[in-house]
């Protein structure tokens, strides 16, 4: 097993030793095996792919479908044509959405649509239109009030050892029920960390045959993901989070229902035949990709498959989740500062999230930027999560297989040093 | 004391202790200005004089970062007795000033909140 210092090499934006990334949630940092597979479709192979006869454009199609047969591989998906390669998980859940509206014209206020308040916006807003559109009821699973709001009144010095930020699964019971169309959860929160029990909830949507879909965008490449064993109908992540490139991501459907869904984005590739007036769909999953689609994206994406796969996926949870619990344990012993993350490193992707009732994030974030300490501040696209947290905005620590104890010790020391500018 | 380049002690102390900080009672013009990015906002409660020519009173309220929230305070401090003409002429490099040191540009949409929102509130 290589150790992290060796693991660290492969990450040419981590030559300098003095700069500590904790900003993986965001964006994580590429290993070079990912940048040398797109710098060689486009110094060696560049050309389209499903077209041309020539040797480039082959192996530019070989490539690409390899990458969606190493992402099925990756999810546990049954066949590689359930996957669909999209921009990213922001296109993936607007396509969805879309699929599921032109197929089966959901419409009346009698239904509703079950999601969660820890959703990021890519997956919230969405759903909030498809409610407004087809005029259905938009119902929050929300957080369990006795585990994640039994601080909230105290004055934020330290949280007790069983706050976990969960979900509310009783809660969840009720909300959905025989007029829920579709259940939206994600899986871990980019703003807590918080790994969701999403089997649990798959079990009630499918007790009363709602359409059930995961957003992994913060889990995958942090976490085994295995789709069907979560229960879901689709699921979705982006690739620059699991060290692929940005502008590629994935969108997995069951083939059982990808089989029925219309696709939502029209153009080149995806067609049969066309006349003047109509056209047939192609196969899937070409039907569901219109146009060109990101090809070296997509081969960076496989690369990051192999990459990650070969570092095992569960050591950088493991990685992560320790170095979060760690930074979360130092974090809440400040005074002023309470962490809004799981302290049990099983039910963290690896985040350590916190708000100080002395500086507001972004001024916390700019001290820390002075030691080159990189985080990430304010509501992180997850606006309802801090409205349900009682709090207007965090500063977010996110870890990686590449991180080490010294920056959890540089984080501590940088919040130290901004309290001591900011406390009055 | 500290030696942060950005958080000197004038912006610590009007952070700290902000002027004009809290709702008025009587007012002529409320305005929210908002920097999405950050999550701040201000709210000026602006009072003119009886000629309605220049500003008799100001206040703010909001949450925010040190920067935005400082220079909320320190502007409506300056502007005190200040005519729309007056208003109009204030840049963003009359804000920096009083600031009195370099502001990132990441920094910048926060820096700039109270005066933007101070122009847009008085329509100059």
């Amino acid at each position: 097993m290589r150790n992290i210092e060796d693991i660290r090499k492969d990450f040419p934006q981590l030559a300098d030793p003095s700069y500590h990334y904790l900003d993986s949630a965001a964006t994580s940092l590429t290993p070079a095996s990912v940048i040398d597979a797109v710098g060689e479709y486009f110094t060696k192979y560049r050309a389209n792919v499903h077209r041309g006869l020539f040797g480039e454009a082959v192996r530019a199609t070989e490539r690409y479908e390899e990458a969606r047969k190493k992402v099925a591989n990756f999810i546990g998906a049954n066949d590689p044509s359930e996957v669909i390669l999209t921009s990213g998980a922001t296109e993936s859940s607007n396509m969805l959405v879309r699929m599921l509206e032109e197929t089966f014209q959901w419409k009346g206020k009698k239904n509703n649509i079950v999601t969660t308040e820890m959703e990021h916006h890519s997956s919230l807003v969405p759903l909030q239109q498809l409610a407004a559109r087809a005029e259905l009821e938009l119902r929050h699973i929300p957080l369990n009030s006795e585990t994640s709001k039994g601080s909230l009144s105290g004055n934020s010095q330290r949280l007790p050892l069983d706050v976990s930020f969960e979900l509310d699964h009783a809660a969840a019971e009720k909300l959905i029920d025989s007029n829920t169309l579709l259940v939206s959860v994600v899986l871990a929160s980019n703003v807590t960390g918080t790994i969701n029990d999403v089997r649990r909830i798959a079990d009630v949507a499918s007790k009363h045959k709602a359409f059930f879909v995961v957003d992994a965008t913060a889990a995958a490449g942090h976490f085994p993901i295995n789709a069907q064993k979560l229960g879901c109908d689709a699921l979705y992540f982006s690739g620059h989070k699991m060290m692929a490139p940005t502008g590629i991501g994935v969108l997995w459907v069951k083939m059982e229902v990808l089989r029925g869904l219309k696709p939502s984005q029209f153009g080149g590739h995806m067609v049969a035949h066309t006349d003047k007036d109509k056209a047939s769909w192609g196969p899937i999953p070409d039907r569901f990709e219109a146009g060109t689609k990101n090809i070296a994206g997509a081969i960076g994406l496989g690369a990051a498959v192999d990459y990650l796969e070969n570092i095992g996926v569960e050591r950088v949870h493991e990685n992560a989740a320790a170095l979060a619990v760690e930074a979360a344990k130092e974090l809440a012993k400040i005074s002023g500062v309470r962490v809004v993350s799981p302290e049990d490193p099983i039910k963290n992707i690896g985040i350590a999230s916190f708000h100080a009732d002395w500086a507001h994030p972004h001024d916390i974030a700019e001290v820390l930027a002075r030691d080159r300490v990189a985080v990430r501040a304010g509501h992180h696209c997850a606006e309802p999560l801090h409205t349900a947290l009682g709090i207007p905005a965090t500063t977010r620590a996110s870890f990686h297989i590449y991180n080490t104890k010294e920056d959890v010790d540089a984080l501590v020391e940088g919040v130290k040093k901004a309290s001591e500018i900011f406390k009055s | 004391m500290n030696n942060d380049p950005l958080y000197q002690e004038n912006i610590l102390e009007h952070f700290h202790h902000p002027r004009n900080k809290g709702k008025m009672e009587v007012f002529d013009i409320k305005y929210k200005g908002e920097n999405p990015s950050c999550g701040d906002d201000i709210t000026l409660y602006i009072k003119w004089d009886e000629a309605h020519e220049q500003i008799a009173d100001i206040s703010f309220s909001g949450f925010g970062c040190a920067i935005s929230q400082s220079g909320a305070s320190m502007l409506t401090d300056k502007v005190k007795g200040m005519s729309g003409k007056d208003i109009e002429r204030l840049d963003d490099a009359y804000m920096y000033a009083l600031y009195g040191v370099e502001v990132s540009p990441q920094r910048e949409k926060c820096a700039l909140l109270a005066v933007r929102t101070l122009k847009e509130a008085i329509g100059v």
